[in-house]
């Protein structure tokens, strides 16, 4: 939950990234609290409505599920949810970017596909 | 239970300070009033809190009008700016003798946290209001919003004066008090991207007249800076609501603001970007924006 | 309401304490500039009594003194902070005239006891004159209050007006100490002269008829007034 927040995407959405994060990383595990939308809030200044926002689309996501009168907890499977997520998106926001700025530059598919393969050690 | 109101005139010397403003607070938000020196800010939370009269309209809470009417009145604060300048009267008075009276007059006054503000902020309450600086005088108007305990509590330019990290103090403070009592407040400010991130909505006022107010971030979100080549430019925007043209040789910047169902047409070669709350405003109510 | 009588009473306290510290001045610079001659007085009997009963009438003074400058006070400063405070308009009018009686009122009640428990022909005589003493007061109340709304609304009149009365006061202060007034028989001279000069009805008539002015025009102001700090 150490992260800061940058301009270029809704402060909701990047808080419902960061948690997913952190899930991913270990630091929340499957069936522990994450932190309350006032603690949110109070971390990163911002106002409790968009923290809210954040952890609401999580719960719609169910990667993260309510226990009434207790908080957000992270649900069995997140983990593995957020991965095939971040995995669909996964080509839409980098393959297709890094396709139509490699045909901006003239690249060809072929040396593009060479290009990758030299990088993926 | 609302604050609303309605068709809000304010004339001064003849000149329309308010025109017609209609606005409805709900409770439980922070709301955020941005608008240039001069926009009206101070005049319309004067008129909203009934301590300076309209020329014309009504300003009710939960149906009641607000005008002399004690059961309102008690539910709104309205912690001024402070001019504590020779001439006025106030600076003369102690912080003591001007916390004591505010605490007389709100009756949920917190004499708790007034103590402990008092020392987080390292204020002398023995010290004369003309014998501190600008950023004192904030802090003074901090706490009195704050330990008002007031359901309806309005600020205006609380940060003046204050540095950056007793901004960043401010910030918390009130967000804490937010989230254990989901008191409304209304803050106006000309620090606008600090506070971007606290306020829930936010009211742009702009000479007189309400521009914009809804959800910050919808606001935030229907902006978008396109730049590219000129004509590229004026072809992708076409039909949408443009402000602030920036021009630099053959390329053209300008700021848009999207209706719902509307899109910049991407088909050109023009780079597309979100903006932030601030830039938002200078392009809505910049000096170029009067096209 | 409440809170704002306790707003005013505390405030009428406070002015009391104000005028009871000019009083203690005032009888100070009395007794060091007396000579044993005085307490002679009018009567020829060496008098502590004597002494003790010029004491109210330094309070009246003093009260006069305090009412003048509260009243321009009170309009440029105070009622604009009670209104920014969130305070009804009609409950700091009310407010503001309770705290005028209860200082004239508990001035005028400090005095006639005094009087009233020291055996001294001064006594006698400043206890015949105390309902002119009162009326005195109200009419020294509107008058400090229309000084203090014509400051209000127009400033630079105001300015003149108060700059013009204090001078005065000062000038008849300073004439007063000169030619040694703050003694016994020129200032109850000055009292019992004004007693005999103008007859009782008509000075309560002037209060009264101050008093409507002061109060039409001070609620003819209140009632749109803009709070500008």
């Amino acid at each position: 939950m150490n992260g800061r927040l940058t301009e270029q995407k809704s402060i909701y959405l990047q808080i419902g990234e960061m948690i997913e994060t952190d899930i991913l990383r270990g630091i929340l595990l499957e069936e522990e609290q994450v932190p309350s939308t006032n603690e949110l809030a109070k971390l990163y200044t911002i106002n409790p409505a968009t923290a809210a926002k954040g952890v609401n689309l999580l719960v719609d996501e169910g990667i993260l599920y309510k226990r009434r009168g207790i908080g957000m907890f992270v649900s069995k499977g997140a983990r593995d949810k957020i991965l095939s997520k971040r995995r669909e998106a996964f080509a839409e926001n980098h393959i297709a970017p890094m396709v139509a700025e490699a045909k901006s530059l003239d690249i060809t598919k072929e040396k593009l596909v060479t290009m990758i393969e030299e990088k993926y050690i | 239970m609302s604050l609303i109101c309605e068709k809000i005139v304010k004339t001064y010397s003849g000149k329309d300070v308010l025109q017609s403003v209609s606005l409805e607070l709900q409770e439980g938000k922070i709301y955020g009033l941005i608008g240039r020196n001069g926009a009206g800010k101070t005049t319309l939370l004067s008129v909203l809190t009934a301590q300076n009269p309209a020329s014309s309209g009504s300003v009710t809470l939960d149906g009641m009008p607000v005008w002399e009417n004690r059961r309102a009145l008690e539910k709104l604060c309205f912690s001024r700016e402070l001019n504590a300048n020779a001439e006025s009267g106030l600076a003369a008075m102690k912080v003591k003798e001007y916390l004591r009276i505010a605490a007389t007059y709100y009756e949920g006054w917190d004499k708790e946290m007034e103590g402990r503000l008092l020392n987080l902020f390292h204020l002398e309450v023995k010290k004369k209001l003309g014998k501190l600086s600008k950023g004192m005088l904030s802090m003074v108007t901090i706490i009195v919003a704050l330990c008002s305990k007031s359901p309806y509590t309005f600020l205006d330019e609380p940060v003046a004066g204050l540095d950056v990290v007793a901004r960043e103090q401010f910030y918390k403070l009130l967000l804490e008090e937010y989230a254990a009592t989901g008191r409304t407040f209304v803050i106006s400010t000309h620090i606008i991207e600090e506070a971007a991130n606290v306020l829930e909505d936010v009211i742009i006022l702009h000479e007189g007249k309400i521009l914009i107010q809804g959800n910050t971030q919808a606001f935030v979100d229907s902006a978008r800076y396109v730049s590219g080549k000129a004509e590229d430019v004026d072809a992708a925007v076409k039909d949408l609501e443009v402000h602030h043209t920036d021009i630099i040789g053959r390329s053209k910047g300008v700021t848009v603001f999207l209706k719902p169902g509307q899109t910049v047409d991407e088909s050109y070669d023009v780079s597309v970007q979100t903006v932030n709350l601030q830039q938002a405003f200078v392009a809505l109510c910049g000096e170029e924006a009067q096209q | 309401m409440r809170r704002n009588l306790r707003f005013w009473s505390r405030y009428t306290w406070e002015s009391m304490e104000a005028e009871l510290i000019a009083m203690g001045a005032f009888v100070l610079i009395s007794a060091v500039s007396s000579d044993p001659l005085w307490t002679k007085g009018m009567s020829g009997q060496s008098g502590w009594t004597d002494y003790l009963a010029l004491a109210p009438f330094y309070l009246i003074v003093a009260a006069v003194i305090c009412i003048m400058i509260l009243g321009p006070g009170s309009q440029t400063l105070y009622i604009p902070l009670l209104i920014s405070n969130g305070e009804p308009r009609k409950n700091i009018f009310w407010g503001y005239q309770f705290h005028r009686l209860l200082l004239v009122a508990a001035t005028s009640v400090i005095a006639g006891l005094t009087w009233l428990l020291i055996p001294s022909e001064i006594s006698d005589a400043c206890l015949s004159c105390l309902p002119m003493i009162v009326t005195g007061l109200v009419i020294c109340s509107s008058a400090g209050n229309l000084l203090g709304s014509a400051y209000v609304k127009w400033k630079w009149f105001g300015m003149v007006a108060m700059v013009l009365f204090f001078g005065v006061c000062g000038g008849l202060g300073g004439w007063l100490v000169s030619t040694g007034g703050l003694k016994i028989p020129a200032v109850s001279l000055l009292t019992l002269g004004l007693t005999t000069i103008i007859p009782s009805w008509q000075m309560a008539a002037l209060a009264a008829a101050l008093l409507a002015v002061d109060l039409g025009v001070q609620w003819l102001l209140l009632r749109r007034r803009e709070v500008k700090f």
